[in-house]
């Protein structure tokens, strides 16, 4: 599946996943990653379960694992850390940096950082192999990450779809039988996010 | 919709552990279509009368009581029931103050120069808000493309959202302002930060609305401390509020809310914003 979201609440606990788009054909999708410096296909871990041994064979299993591993890029992120300055940073590992100052988001060339005008949408803090992850953050501290497998849409797209994932969290928190850091498992909710997700990821 | 079965009566000694208890009908548990995803998060002013809030209110505070055994577990509960209330607040407020100001979507308009005496009253939630209308005027008139949440929907109407506020001055001042506009329909009187202590900040209340027909002590103003309390804790600044009651100018039920905030959330602001 071409895109994994997931919302971590703020004790970072998963309250919602879902794997969404079609699922994609690794060997075919990797020919211009030699920008990211690795190149995929040489790239072989033995690995319990996949025939080839490549590491994205198994995109449904790798992609809660990219997007936890991101969480702290996302944490130093959202209180003004200048980790995600930088696209142009390493594979998946990201920079981090725990003494971010103010000045040094000048140079971000994502939506500001946590120091613009909006810093709810974080933009694209992390990668992996070629794979993007975005984060948005909620004035709770909940996170929305979505996992890229493909080429994410522009930022434009991805605010409307992260703002109108926001609005459905925020009345579900609104039901006063929901406790904080439940699951989030209502059908309608899963349906919203679905339709959202056909309208602005999945161009 | 199916209707829910009737409630067995259990007998002890009956070898079946079943039980067929009513579920109770969240919108977590039923298949029916859920209206809560269906109605808008719009304000509407809806009022409620004083003797209903003050009588639901009293029931609350008596029943905390009866279950209690001391002072302290009766307030922990009444801070606990108010917390739950600032956690949503939080993200409600927030997100409506993203929206752009037309005459409906805000909970109130309060006077832009706040009086305050704390060190540096920027005044960011009201700038950050209007710089949030400037850019959403000239996007709210076309709503050609509707978001696909559905026509109550109000993402397709935002422009900015509303910044997350990450320093200790930007938040209170959103609780001083805007929260406090929404609960109890005017800005808090004031919001002071301690000389002693440079974690402490006060927010003062000249005629507390919850509290005003219980005589006696403070201990029933737990409950707006909880909610003062689940908003800021929820926004990353833990702390603890407490409520002290300093009549002045005339003012007999003047009410001090104290916030201390913990050690690591002034680390934090040391760290990220200070040193400048």
């Amino acid at each position: 599946m071409s895109t994994y979201f997931v919302i971590i609440g703020h004790n970072d606990t998963p309250l919602y996943e879902v794997h969404l788009g079609s699922p994609i054909d690794i060997e075919n999708s990797n020919t211009n990653t030699s920008s990211n410096g690795a190149n995929l296909n040489n790239l072989s871990i033995a690995s319990s379960g996949t025939t080839s041994g490549n590491l994205l064979n198994d995109p449904l299993n790798m992609s809660p694992f990219i997007a936890h591993a991101a969480l702290d890029i996302v944490s130093d992120t959202e209180w003004g850390g200048g980790a995600a300055a930088n696209s142009n940073t390493s594979q998946g590992f990201g920079a981090l940096l725990l003494r971010g100052n103010a000045s040094n988001n000048s140079n971000s060339n994502n939506s500001g950082g946590a120091n613009g005008p909006d810093n709810l949408f974080l933009g694209c803090v992390d990668h992996f192999y070629g794979s993007q992850v975005t984060a948005y953050v909620t004035y709770q501290g909940a996170r929305l990450i979505t996992v890229h497998h493909t080429t994410p849409p522009d930022n434009a797209q991805l605010k409307s779809f992260y703002i109108g994932v926001h609005e459905l969290f925020i009345k579900t928190l609104m039901n006063p039988f929901y406790k904080m850091d439940q699951a989030i498992n209502s059908e309608v909710f899963d349906k919203k996010v679905k339709d959202l997700a056909q309208k602005y990821l999945l161009k | 919709m199916s209707q829910p079965e009737p409630q067995k009566i259990i007998d002890p000694s009956s070898s079946s552990h079943k039980k067929t208890v009513k579920k109770l009908p969240t919108p977590l548990n039923t298949n029916a279509s859920s209206c809560i995803y269906t109605q808008s998060l719009a304000f509407t002013k809806n009022k409620v009368s004083l003797s209903a809030m003050a009588f639901l209110f009293q029931e609350m505070v008596s029943t905390i009581y009866k279950n209690s055994k001391t002072m302290a577990e009766f307030e922990a509960k009444l801070n606990k029931h108010g917390f739950g209330i600032g956690v949503r607040l939080l993200e409600l407020l927030n997100f409506r103050a993203s929206l752009p100001v037309t005459t409906n979507s805000r909970s109130s308009i309060f006077p832009s120069s706040s009086s305050t005496s704390a060190q540096n009253p920027s005044n960011s939630t009201v700038s950050a808000s209007g710089s949030g209308a400037a850019g959403g005027n000239s996007g709210s008139g076309s709503t050609t493309d509707r978001h696909s949440n559905g026509p109550e929907s109000l993402t397709s109407l935002i422009n900015t959202m509303k910044r997350r506020d990450l320093k200790i001055l930007d938040i209170l001042q959103f609780v001083h302002g805007t929260v406090w506009a929404y609960l109890f329909d005017h800005p808090s009187d004031d919001l002071v930060k301690s000389s002693e202590r440079s974690n402490e900040y006060m927010i003062v209340d000249n005629m507390p609305v919850f509290t005003q027909f219980i005589p006696g002590g403070v201990s029933c103003d737990f409950y707006v401390c909880g909610i003062v309390q689940g908003f800021l804790t929820n926004a990353g600044f833990p702390c603890r509020v407490t409520p002290h009651r300093m009549p002045q100018d005339g003012f007999d039920r003047r009410i001090v809310y104290l916030v201390q905030f913990d050690k690591q959330v002034l680390e934090r602001e040391g760290l990220r914003f200070g040193s400048n």
